[in-house]
């Protein structure tokens, strides 16, 4: 399980999300890889062949990091190390993706 | 949006060049894809985050100050989170692409200056692909930025130094380290701690280096060498790595398996210069310099009227080498755009271009010794590995398909038969080990296969965002 | 000096498929390719198998009625092989003949796709009106909005990528010799035989010279076939032009037909392995230098990456949330009327020329009837529409 330092560091205000439906509190500034790795989340995306994968890279490189999210709405899959949390955001771990929503219509 | 100087990356190379370029009056946009400048060298802790005594190691020191003075700097734009997907000419000038948080916005500009840095170099073996088998730069971002230890028992592997340095910034931090692992000979390890100062700008830093040898030891980690990956061992997750001599021909038999749940993988770097590449600049192979390696003038021109290029995509050489040629790009800016004479600029640059060549002359002296070798590479992969983690595709299937069309040797053609370098990452954590395989196996020269074509759009981005863009959309 | 019966010059699909054709009729073949076997336009192309009749051809129905009749009855044959071409090849090149759906999104459209189906049921082409409703029954992705399609159930898609190298597997089994990265320089007639230079090798500084002899010669360059009708003095009047493809990240499978859209330039299916592949038409760049097209090196314009991609999200509002991943160009080769150059010139008797058309979709089948012209003297199906000598007004002097 990964930790947070905490000699030296003062971190914000806090801000909760949901994984996998349940509620998480977490800092703000933290992404979403620092969080699932705090909560030992290990399946960040699964493959077609249903291997599951996580961070490599922590820089946005290897898209090794994707996570489902649903937040303000809208669905897609995001760069869990690139990705800083915000107020209910809803992330679903160990998907295959990407899991298309329902869209409307273009008007 | 239009600038005068649009430059990619906001690393040292990247503030060097705003600095220079924006003191002679040039209107310049940085556009780097974290949240703050600094690049992956000073991967800054989150804004919201108060951190005391974060990297006050004089080794940071000219890096960090660098950061103060090009921010303070008035005349340069600073746009983040965004992604250069593309650059296309545009009448005499360059239209790039960005792609941020409200969908992709165009940018012109007459000068663009490519500083996209650098990325841990990849490794296909046995168990590569399992949740927890990390990059080494990725560990080092999760300490230094984000302020955690992300796992519990860290091994490290590979050849270049910099593993010796996050190892100790984890047991600094709290964390385990069972074991850092050099595929180097003792002697040639040791060796290499003068040439880490050249990583972390002061020579002087030899000190620190040693010191983070000795606290390494004094923990009680254990320092091999002469040895290499053999395979990481674990279900859904990594359990433990197994560890082999380099050199026994019986290696599955001397191999010692330690229980871990972090692999940090550091053999090199690959230069980023899709970017480059995509806008028609000219590369050459290095492959002990990072692979494809943007080609320039000693004003960093590339091969491209109005775009330059500088720091680790002209080569992997540090903080310090990229510094140094982005302050050349940023008066080559000046120059070309007529803000300053041939004399002056040459005057200024005289003593940076000697200490431009000083420092080169390290990073390839660290080079020579922390280069795992195409040898050490070629036999971490085996068939089962998978050589394409994107598409799934195992070494086997790939030299099968090899063998299947004996006329087919280029990279571009490969991969359109066997779908390497056909997914997300568009090829960055496939093409070198395919190079590798090439040159192992069928003695075709990296130079001769070539690399996957670098298209629009340099990184993946929704249909939607390239279509919509949400802050023209509210204005409308 | 190298003998064969006969010298195939281009490594394509219609190249490739004309010389094992003809090695299977038992002439001995060498196929000479500039680059690799598939490199350009049949190995870049988005895999399409359209047999519907194309929009240009239905405005003039009533001056193009017996060219309707030819097009259906070639589209049958078409179909018939296609639907073979695995079991004949001896692999899979991810086949999927489903079928395809012509949109319409305004009534015009409608009007439009009413009156094709009128005209193709009359001349045999199995195609079904389908409204709204029906269509949304089938392709349950599509929006709202869209009033119609026409139905053709053999249209479906390939896989460029192993359909041109399986031929060229089977054509070199079958005794075809081929050279790559050999570039055809000169074409001269000598006697009753055509001398062939070429180039090995030619981006080296070491490069070979080769020579070639052979009593035929089949130009089947795509995009280059102009060159080496230049080559043998002759004018081939096909001209280069370069298109684009997105193709995105790998979904789980929604699109099982072949989108094609009777008012709008748009063509999207979805492959084998995931990737949605987003085309019909749309053009890239190509550069010239001192007048001479560029023609592998063709630009993007990414204001016709945006209109392809935003025709493709009026009918499919789901697209939107896919990444596209790449866009890729490929050059073709297009004549003054769109129909394929098929046959032999008559002023350069044994210079035959396979280019232009609908090259993936009727590429077997042009080198099919080329072949049985070649071997037997005439086709089994005619190709007058297509031969190169309605344009012979061009090579009065020529040959």
């Amino acid at each position: 399980m990964a930790t947070r330092i905490s000699k030296n560091v003062e971190r914000g205000d806090t801000v909760n999300i949901a994984i996998n439906g349940e509620t998480i509190c977490a800092y703000e500034g933290e992404t979403l890889a620092t969080v699932l790795l705090l909560q030992d989340r290990l399946a960040f995306y699964e493959t077609a062949s249903g291997h599951k994968r996580a961070p490599f890279c922590n820089m946005g490189a290897c898209y090794e990091c994707r996570v489902h999210v649903e937040h303000d709405g809208r669905r897609q899959w995001v760069l869990a190390c690139m990705t800083t949390i915000q107020e209910n955001m809803s992330v679903t771990t160990g998907l295959q993706l990407p899991v298309l929503g329902n869209t409307p219509d273009a008007s | 949006m239009r600038a005068e100087l649009a430059i990619v990356g906001a690393g040292p190379a990247g503030m060097a060049a705003a600095q220079v370029a924006a003191r002679y009056g040039i209107d310049v946009v940085v556009i780097d894809e974290q949240g703050q400048p600094g690049g992956q060298i000073l991967r800054q802790p989150p804004a919201q985050f108060r951190v005391r005594q974060w990297l006050t190691d004089r080794v940071y020191r000219s890096t960090q100050k660098l950061l103060q003075t090009s921010t303070a700097q008035t005349g340069i734009r600073w746009i983040h989170q965004s992604s250069v997907i593309g650059i296309f000419n545009h009448n005499q000038e360059h239209e790039l692409h960005l792609n941020g948080p409200d969908g992709v916005t165009s940018l012109v500009a007459s000068r663009v200056l490519i500083a996209a840095g650098c990325y841990d170099m990849p490794v296909s073996f046995p168990g590569s692909t399992l949740p927890g088998v990390m990059a080494t730069g990725g560990i080092q971002a999760f300490v230094k930025s984000q302020r955690i230890i992300p796992g519990e028992r860290f091994v490290f592997a590979g050849s270049h130094p910099l593993q010796l340095i996050v190892a100790d910034q984890v047991t600094q931090a709290g964390g385990t380290v069972e074991a850092v692992v050099f595929s180097q000979p003792l002697k040639t390890v040791l060796g290499l701690i003068p040439y880490t100062g050249a990583l972390l700008r002061h020579p002087a830093k030899l000190i620190y280096i040693a010191g983070a040898y000795l606290r390494l030891l004094r923990n009680g980690v254990k320092i091999t060498t002469s040895s290499t990956l053999s395979r990481a061992i674990g279900n859904n997750s990594l359990e433990s790595v197994q560890i082999v001599p380099v050199s026994g021909k019986d290696a599955d038999k001397d191999g010692k398996e330690i229980a871990c749940d972090r692999l940090g993988l550091c053999f090199s770097f690959l230069a980023s210069t899709d970017l480059a590449r995509q806008a028609g600049a000219q590369c050459a192979w290095s492959e002990k310099g990072g692979g494809w390696l943007a080609e320039h003038d000693e004003w960093m021109r590339s091969s491209v009227p109005g775009i330059y290029v500088a720091g680790e995509v002209t080569g992997v050489a540090g903080a310090d080498v990229a510094e140094l040629e982005g302050l050349i790009a940023g008066y080559a800016a000046a120059l070309d755009e007529e803000r300053i004479d041939l004399a002056t600029a040459q005057q200024q640059l005289a003593g940076q271009r000697r200490k431009l060549k000083h420092a080169q002359n390290f990073a390839d002296a660290l080079s020579a010794l922390s280069y795992p070798g195409i040898e050490l590479l070629r036999d971490l992969m085996n068939d089962d590995s998978v050589i394409c983690k994107c598409e799934e595709l195992s070494v086997g299937k790939l030299k099968q398909t090899l063998r299947d069309n004996p006329l087919i040797r280029d990279v571009n053609a490969i991969k359109l038969l066997s779908r390497c370098g056909m997914g997300l990452c568009q090829g960055r954590y496939c093409s070198f080990q395919l190079s590798t395989l090439l040159a192992s196996d069928y003695d075709i020269a990296a130079e001769t296969g070539g690399t996957y074509k670098a298209r629009f759009p340099t990184k993946p981005v929704t249909i939607e965002s390239l279509l919509h863009n949400t802050a023209e959309s509210k204005q409308s | 000096m190298s003998s064969y019966d006969a010298l195939v010059i281009g490594g394509g699909l219609v190249g490739c498929a004309t010389a094992n054709y003809l090695a299977q009729a038992g002439l001995s073949v060498a196929l000479i390719e500039k680059g690799n076997i598939n490199q350009e336009a049949s190995g870049r192309n988005a895999g399409s198998l359209h047999f519907q009749i194309e929009h240009r051809q239905i405005h003039h129905a009533q001056d193009l009625d017996s060219e309707l009749q030819y097009c259906v009855s070639l589209a049958q044959l078409a179909i018939a092989s296609w639907r073979e071409i695995e079991t004949e090849l001896e692999t899979n090149v991810d086949l999927a003949m489903d079928g395809g759906l012509m949109l319409a999104e305004t009534g015009e459209e409608v009007s439009l796709l009413e009156k094709k189906a009128k005209l193709e049921s009359e001349q045999g082409l199995n195609v079904q009106l389908m409204d709204g409703d029906e269509t949304r029954r089938l392709a349950p992705y599509l929006g709202e909005h869209i009033k119609g399609a026409l139905f053709c159930p053999d249209e479906g898609h390939c896989n460029p990528r192993l359909l041109t190298p399986a031929v060229a597997r089977q054509a070199e089994k079958n005794g075809v010799t081929l050279f790559t990265r050999c570039h055809v320089t000169d074409i001269r007639r000598a006697n009753k035989s055509w001398r062939v230079t070429a180039e090995l090798n030619s981006n080296n500084t070491n490069h070979e010279t080769m020579s070639f002899e052979g009593s035929i010669i089949v130009n089947a360059a795509g995009a280059w076939a102009v060159n080496v009708g230049r080559m043998a003095n002759v004018h081939l009047p096909i001209f280069p032009v370069a298109l684009l493809i997105n193709v995105t990240e790998k979904v789980s499978p929604l699109i099982h037909h072949l989108i094609q859209h009777v008012g709008r330039k748009l063509s999207m299916k979805q492959v084998e392995d995931g990737n949605v592949l987003i085309g019909g038409g749309w053009s890239a760049r190509l550069p010239q230098q001192r007048g001479d097209w560029l023609s592998d090196s063709a630009e993007l314009d990414i204001n016709a990456v945006r209109g392809n991609l935003q025709t493709a999200t009026d009918i499919a509002p789901m697209i939107k949330q896919l990444r596209l991943l790449r866009t890729w160009t490929g050059t073709t080769g297009v004549t003054p009327d769109q129909l394929p150059i098929v046959g032999e010139v008559s002023q350069a008797p044994g210079f035959y020329v396979a280019a232009g058309g609908s090259g993936f979709t009727y590429g077997p089948t042009y080198a099919r009837l080329l072949c049985e012209m070649i071997t037997r003297g005439e086709p089994s199906f005619p190709l007058t529409p297509y031969s190169p000598d309605r344009f012979s007004h061009m090579n009065m002097f020529m040959g």
